[in-house]
């Protein structure tokens, strides 16, 4: 690993800006092909009508009822990779993942739970999902704060097992609600597994009002995550708030997982792949690492959205079946080399 | 382990299946709760069946409805509640002696999703053949994926239970995609078979988990004690001379069958094999196979029974009962091992 920073500082900024450009040449370059491909493949010519009312050109209509899918699948993306890159750093655990922790599994419960109630059922979705999403990551920071309080943060497994064992319970909770409300699993079918599959533009116009003050939030927080990496009495005699900046950081993540999931299903193992992705390739500095995540989170979903249109035509699988199954392989290979979180 | 044995008992291998008084006890007591259970199990529950239709039922001398609702309905149901508690409890023991970790349970490691994904893409693909196969084939395919961990003696534990979570979560993707194309009908139904159901059970499937069980039960309770001894670590049982990778092997493959007959008789039942196992270690340190195969059995008719009395109309699948109970115990699990003392958390949880 030395070798590897050496030749970081080395190389400068002009690599990280490098990195970062080609990172959000490719996202772009995705975004054109998820506009224009899909059951029916379109001529990139469209493009240029894009922001043209339709009128009886169908091609139009098509293109402009996938670029709301496409949006809200980048913003889900990013939200979910940045979400998961602080939560890894805030809890030193290279494998922290929102999906395998457990807060998406919490924001399906609550919605599950809420949208049947009586006084909840007119709150948006987002509402709805944000008290299990806020409690189940309440408990794994508790757990996090208890495990590096008891020395053991190098064991960062177990938390990975914790989370996986509140999902359980959460997703039985899910299974037994959906399995003895008929109208419930017809509603929830599709967005149990995490899907793309028709969102419009009330979802992104329900996305981004949480999504950008989050990551603005977040952003703010960059160079007090920066100091967090450090050790922690270092961190408090560089006159950092501890307390604060943790807090506020793992609200903000919680945040930005549950308008995710309440938009997108549970997605999981975007945040563990981008995260992961970002710190090898880029500096352990925030200012870089959260716009790098981000990039890298909207390319993982846009790519598996791709693949899911396209594979089986004309059907559709459905992303988080997609992402599930590139992301498993990743955590496989992660956890044969599974190390500590490098804050170098 | 420390207790003296009875002499009478020591006939060679055969010292294992009853090697003292507690194992005796244990296996006298075992049996009489499990009639308890299988009683309560047949006699609770609606459509209810009262213990004088029961012996009116035995005498020959009930209604055609009621023989036909013991001998074709509850009992059967009840005895594939046993067998399969029974397989999933020593599976689990099995597992979990195996990763050294409490954790590393078949239905966490993914055995069980391998097995129904396996199940439900045979269904969706060959349905013509018989969909045994399609488990078969999906449990090996787990298997193959977990050996990379075991053969790594140092960091064995931990990181085979985090690589059985990575196979679990692409099983469960491919259930759900198999889910996502069937109509709304089968796809709910098969919703009810994959939370792990012992609704509409017959003989057949009697037989299916009582096969499973003569098939590898013995071999298990014959390899415990070498099991016992590679809990404390691959060197050290080699160093005792337990032929390590055979015995790790041959184990992993008959646990193997017995999570896959259990899964092939009622779904992935959640939660039983990682729970009985930690009940059973309860006061002793060895793995205890048929304990936690006991203590198996009576989870699941425990957790079957009261779904039989719950009331409303549609009847919750045991398995999302058995998730919730287990994941909390294993959450709660979790925390106690927070507060235990630091060495002991590295070498158990």
């Amino acid at each position: 690993m030395m070798r590897t920073s050496t030749d970081r500082a080395a190389s400068g900024v002009m690599s990280t800006g490098w990195i970062l450009l080609g990172l959000l040449a490719l996202l772009l370059g995705l975004v054109v092909m998820n506009l224009l491909w899909g059951a029916r493949m379109l001529s990139p010519v469209w493009l240029m009508h894009m922001f043209e009312p339709p009128g009886d050109r169908h091609e139009l209509l098509v293109l402009q009822a996938r670029a709301p899918r496409v949006l809200a699948g980048v913003l889900a993306g990013m939200a979910l990779a940045v979400a998961g890159t602080v939560i890894q750093a805030l809890c030193r655990n290279p494998l922290a993942d929102p999906g395998l922790l457990g807060v998406n599994a919490g924001a399906s419960a609550s919605l599950v739970t809420l949208s049947l109630l009586p006084f909840a059922s007119e709150w948006g979705v987002f509402w709805q999902a944000l008290p299990g999403a806020l409690l189940a990551s309440a408990f794994v920071y508790a757990l996090s704060q208890v495990q590096s309080a008891l020395g053991q943060a190098q064991a960062p497994v177990r938390l990975i097992l914790a989370g996986a064992a509140i999902s359980a319970v959460l997703g039985a909770y899910v299974q037994a609600r959906v399995l003895l409300n008929p109208q419930l699993f017809d509603g929830f079918r599709y967005w149990m597994a995490g899907s793309l599959s028709g969102l419009g533009w009330s979802e992104v116009n329900a996305l981004w009002p949480y999504l950008v003050p989050a990551g603005l939030m977040l952003v703010l927080l960059a160079p007090g995550l920066n100091l967090l990496l450090l050790d922690r009495s270092t961190a408090v005699s560089l006159g950092m708030s501890l307390q604060r900046h943790t807090i506020l950081a793992w609200l903000s993540a919680t945040l930005l997982c549950a308008a995710a999931t309440s938009v997108v299903g549970p997605l999981a193992f975007v945040g563990l792949a981008a995260g992961h992705l970002a710190r090898a390739w880029l500096p352990m500095s925030f200012r870089v690492l959260l716009p790098g995540a981000a990039l890298a989170g909207g390319i993982l979903v846009l790519s598996a959205d791709l693949l899911a249109r396209v594979l089986l035509p004309p059907r559709e699988l459905l992303t988080g079946i997609m992402i599930a199954l590139l992301g498993a392989p990743f955590l496989y290979s992660a956890a044969r080399t599974a190390g500590e979180y490098k804050a170098s | 382990m420390m207790a003296p044995r009875f002499p009478l008992w020591r006939l060679g291998t055969l010292t294992l299946l009853a090697p003292n008084r507690a194992a005796v006890l244990t296996a006298v007591l075992g049996t009489a709760l499990v009639m308890a259970a299988m009683l309560l199990s047949v006699t609770l529950g609606e459509p209810g069946l009262s213990l004088s239709g029961l012996v009116q039922v035995l005498g020959g001398e009930a209604s055609p409805y009621d023989h036909w609702l013991l001998w074709q309905s509850r009992l059967p149901r009840a005895l594939c509640a046993l067998g399969v508690g029974v397989a999933l409890g020593v599976s689990g023991a099995v597992f979990q002696s195996l990763s050294r970790n409490p954790l590393g349970s078949p239905d966490i490691i993914g055995v069980n999703t391998g097995a129904s994904a396996g199940t439900l893409l045979w269904l969706m693909f060959l349905p013509a053949w018989p969909m045994f196969w399609g488990g078969l084939l999906g449990a090996v395919a787990v298997l193959v994926l977990l050996l990379p961990g075991l053969e790594r003696s140092g960091r064995l534990s931990r990181n085979l239970v985090l690589m059985g979570v990575a196979i679990n979560a692409f099983a469960l993707a491919l259930v759900q995609f198999v889910l996502t194309l069937v109509q709304r009908e089968q796809a709910q139904q098969m919703l009810g078979y994959l939370s792990g159901s012992l609704a509409h059970k017959d003989w057949q499937q009697v037989a299916l988990i009582g096969m499973t069980l003569a098939m590898a039960l013995p071999g298990l309770l014959l390899l415990s004690r070498r099991l016992t001894l590679l809990t404390l670590g691959g060197e050290m049982a080699q160093g005792v001379g337990a032929g390590v990778r055979q015995t790790r092997l041959v184990a992993l493959l008959l646990a193997t069958v017995l999570a896959l007959g259990a899964v092939l008789c009622a779904g992935p039942v959640a939660f039983v094999a990682l729970v009985a196992p930690h009940l059973a270690r309860w006061g002793s340190h060895s793995p205890a196979l048929l304990r936690s195969g006991l203590i198996g059995a009576l989870l699941l008719l425990g957790a079957d029974t009261v779904t039989l009395m719950l009331p409303g109309v549609h009847r919750l699948p045991v398995g999302v009962l058995t998730a919730l109970l287990g994941g909390s115990y294993l959450a709660w699990i979790l925390f106690a091992g927070l507060f235990r003392s630091r060495s002991q958390a590295r070498a158990g949880l």
